[in-house]
């Protein structure tokens, strides 16, 4: 085969085998793990994920490609310890899977063939977890979403649950993103109220089917990871696309989800002002019951959230408004100057020179 | 291979590209996906040289470059070409899952010299071509040795269209120019990744946590990053302190800070270009001298001449004026001139000015808002525990009451009136309570 021109030997220098390790795939380690299964004596096995560049990219876009749509794909990877690696992530061609219940076997077809495609170009990894979107309503498994989840451990474990946010994600200018597995049925967590604590702001609407599954899964903690190459290429890209970060503006393009945020804020605010006027009538019976507390401070989080994205926004307009507008007077003046002088001004005879 | 000086390539068309010159655009994720594919490629000793396919959006002469996959190849009488009805039907999975906007095949990848396509591309690109019934599907060349000497924020990457000069010619390659575009969460997502994506190592057993934790609170860049990433990881009891608001306060403010510093140095670039230019008449009335024919940029000094031209037009002061053309700052670069959205849209009647008093008034009404919300909630919290104690107390000291005592409290502002039931002897008891508590 004809190697001249394909460039092969460079490839060499753009990889650095420590720094980029976690490119590699040792296929026969995962058969290994997947023979011990040491997931299976503890259900908090796993702790963490770390999710390439690309597949979090990729994610992020699909996620907001769907609009209020939900959308769905899967992830592909493999596991090493207590992690859950993430190298790459597919879409899949279905919709609205909040909805209804088997989303995922329309495509499972769809699915068997990429994967397989896949494998016969090389990329060998296993499908590893499956994503999907909540628009606007927070990062969070529902009833739906546990028991697809709790059905996949079963089956196809070791998997992981993936959420993305694209309206949070807008609106923070972070990828709002989750990680979590299910517990095994009839396992009762030791410190139940761990999953429900981060999630502060889950709408009204979604409130009952957030709680009534809050304690049969957990969340995993997530983090980024990129190649050398990829990080050489993003200082380049920078210096491309920092035009959109100083132009960007945030108050304007999220203007409709924020006023959503906070009409759910007012409706959960009006929620605990009625429950706290029901029980001041009564006499306390033993320590004041913890939930009111906890339902306002929840309030109080979600309300602190949106404040402190607004004031982001904010300056962002103010730093335009500096850096762009202020000396504006001063320039109209100059060049309005200039262009009193002469608009065409006379150049001497050039045939003189 | 000669390194970086163009060395004549008998496949490469030069001069002037046509009028009918396309307008491409590529995106980030293409980029990085090329670049994932070429680290797991290599690392994972995988035979056959790198090569893929890019879909994007085609509308009449603009492209663009949005997604790419890596293509199945197959080697035949000693051409390397992509495996037919594989990439036929891998094609057609990217199909189904883009469709709105409706994705298709614009170009192939692999890697090449900085020279151009050599005659090993040529049998791919054609197969492609003859596959999708497409014939402008472009060429894209990584360059794998330009990596380590990028400059200017250089990409290491050239995109070529082949042209046909006459019918049954050997094909040849033109050079496209194309500039960087991406969507809102694209944005986001390579933000996030440059900004908090550590390195690639392996997993230990040990320290998942710790690399999981520095990874998690490096948000702000580089330098700075560091620092804060030592100070957290030491005082982990105290790691409430930057709140993950703060965070990301502090998070964007530094990219502002960035790309403010970016325009600060492109500014500064067009300044020093335009002070090394020859003296003109501008500078001296009475100079005679022309500018030179050859070296004067016109093109470069027309752009900056509009630039300048459209600065006043910011000022907020007439309504009228602000309307039109108030967005256009933001692109101030001569080469790529990106068109940023428009700032908050003003009535005709009040003009900008008014419209961002507007936006102020409503972000700090909002954070009005919250703070209130806090306060209330910890002034309720603090009425309930002291309602807690002072019927702790009440119980104490008053074994014989029983239930009487507890009917006093009253509801979540009654701590009060429990203490007001005891009079005088509740004081001390409260005291007495107090001083004798662990």
């Amino acid at each position: 085969m004809a190697q001249k021109g394909w460039e092969i030997e460079n490839t060499v220098k753009l990889v650095d085998p420590t720094r980029d390790a976690l490119y590699k795939y040792d296929a026969d380690k995962v058969k290994k793990l997947n023979n011990e299964r040491p997931w299976r004596s503890d259900p908090n096995h796993f702790k963490h994920v770390r999710i390439s560049a690309v597949a979090l990219i990729k994610m992020a876009m699909h996620a907001r490609s769907g609009g209020d749509l939900e959308i769905m794909g899967l992830m592909v990877g493999y596991i090493e310890h207590e992690t859950f690696i993430v190298t790459d992530a597919v879409r899949l061609p279905v919709e609205g899977t909040e909805t209804r219940v088997n989303a995922q076997d329309d495509a499972n077809e769809y699915m068997v063939t990429f994967l397989e495609r896949s494998r016969q170009a090389g990329q060998m990894e296993n499908a590893v977890g499956w994503y999907h979107s909540h628009p606007g309503y927070g990062c969070w498994l529902s009833g739906i979403d546990v028991g697809t989840q709790e059905m996949q451990q079963s089956i196809n474990d070791p998997f992981l649950a993936v959420v993305v946010d694209p309206h949070r994600t807008i609106s923070a200018g972070k990828v709002d993103i989750g990680a979590f597995r299910t517990y095994p049925q009839g396992y009762k967590p030791e410190d139940s109220g761990s999953s429900a604590e981060g999630m502060a702001a889950v709408p009204m609407a979604k409130a009952a089917d957030f709680g009534a599954h809050a304690n049969r899964y957990y969340s995993l903690e997530v983090s980024h990871y990129k190649s050398t190459l990829d990080s050489k290429l993003l200082e380049a890209l920078w210096n491309k696309y920092w035009v959109q970060t100083l132009s960007s503006s945030p108050l304007f393009t999220n203007r409709e989800y924020v006023t959503k945020q906070i009409e759910d804020v007012v409706a959960k605010t009006a929620l605990v002002h009625d429950g706290m006027k029901k029980t001041s009538g009564l006499p306390p019976m033993g320590p004041r019951p913890k939930t009111g507390n906890d339902q306002f401070a929840k309030v109080v989080k979600a309300a602190e959230k949106i404040a402190s994205e607004e004031k982001m926004g904010l300056v962002a307009a103010m730093v335009k408004e500096k850096v762009f507008a202020v000396a504006a007077p001063q320039l109209d003046r100059a060049a309005h100057a200039v262009a009193a002088d002469g608009g065409d001004t006379q150049m001497a005879d050039v045939k003189a020179a | 291979m000669a390194g970086k000086s163009a060395s004549i390539n008998p496949l490469v068309l030069t001069g002037k590209a046509p009028d009918t010159t396309q307008h491409v655009q590529l995106h980030p994720l293409a980029l990085l996906t090329i670049s994932d594919y070429i680290t797991r490629h290599t690392l994972r000793s995988q035979e056959g040289p790198i090569v893929g396919a890019v879909i994007g959006e085609q509308d009449g002469r603009s492209f663009t470059l949005e997604h790419a996959f890596e293509c199945k190849l197959q080697e035949l009488n000693g051409d390397v070409l992509v495996d037919g009805s594989w990439f036929a039907e891998r094609l057609e999975q990217y199909r189904d899952v883009h469709k709105a906007p409706p994705l298709d095949l614009v170009a192939i990848f692999a890697l090449g010299p900085v020279e151009g396509p050599q005659k090993v591309h040529l049998p791919m690109l054609k197969q492609v071509q003859q596959l999708t019934g497409n014939d402008s599907v472009m060429l894209l060349l990584f360059h794998g040795e330009l990596v380590d000497h990028l400059q200017g924020g250089k990409l290491p990457i050239s995109l070529y269209e082949s042209v046909q000069e006459q019918e049954g010619a050997q094909v040849k390659f033109r050079e496209l120019s194309f500039e960087v575009e991406t969507g809102e969460a694209e944005m986001i997502g390579v933000d996030t990744v440059a900004k908090a994506g550590t390195a690639a190592t392996a997993v230990q057993r040990a320290d998942t946590a710790q690399t999981g934790e520095s990874s998690k609170k490096a948000t702000s860049s580089k330098g700075k990053g560091k620092a804060k990433d030592k100070d957290k990881e030491d005082d982990t009891e105290t790691a409430g302190i930057l709140s993950p608001e703060d965070d990301e306060l502090i998070a964007s403010l530094t990219a502002k800070a960035n790309a403010i510093r970016m325009l600060n140095d492109r500014i500064n670039l067009i300044r020093s270009y335009l002070t090394t230019l020859p003296p003109s008449y501008l500078t001296d009335a009475n100079s005679t001298t022309p500018p030179p024919r050859d070296t004067t940029n016109h093109i470069l000094l027309r752009n900056v001449n509009s630039l300048l031209s459209r600065v006043p037009l910011l000022a907020p002061q007439s309504p009228i004026v602000a309307l039109s053309n108030g967005h256009e700052a933001a692109s101030a670069i001569p080469s790529s001139a990106a068109p940023a959205p428009a700032p908050a849209p003003s009535p005709p009647s009040s003009g900008i000015h008014a419209a961002g008093a507007k936006e102020r008034q409503d972000v700090h009404l909002t954070s009005l808002l919250a703070v209130l919300s806090r306060s209330v909630a910890e002034a309720q919290a603090m009425g309930s525990k002291f309602h807690i104690v002072s019927r702790e107390k009440e119980n104490k000291s008053r074994p014989a009451f029983g239930g009487g005592g507890r009917g006093g409290g009253g509801g979540g502002g009654g701590g009060v009136g429990g203490g007001r039931s005891l009079g005088g002897f509740g004081e001390e008891g409260l005291t007495g309570e107090v001083r004798g508590a662990p």
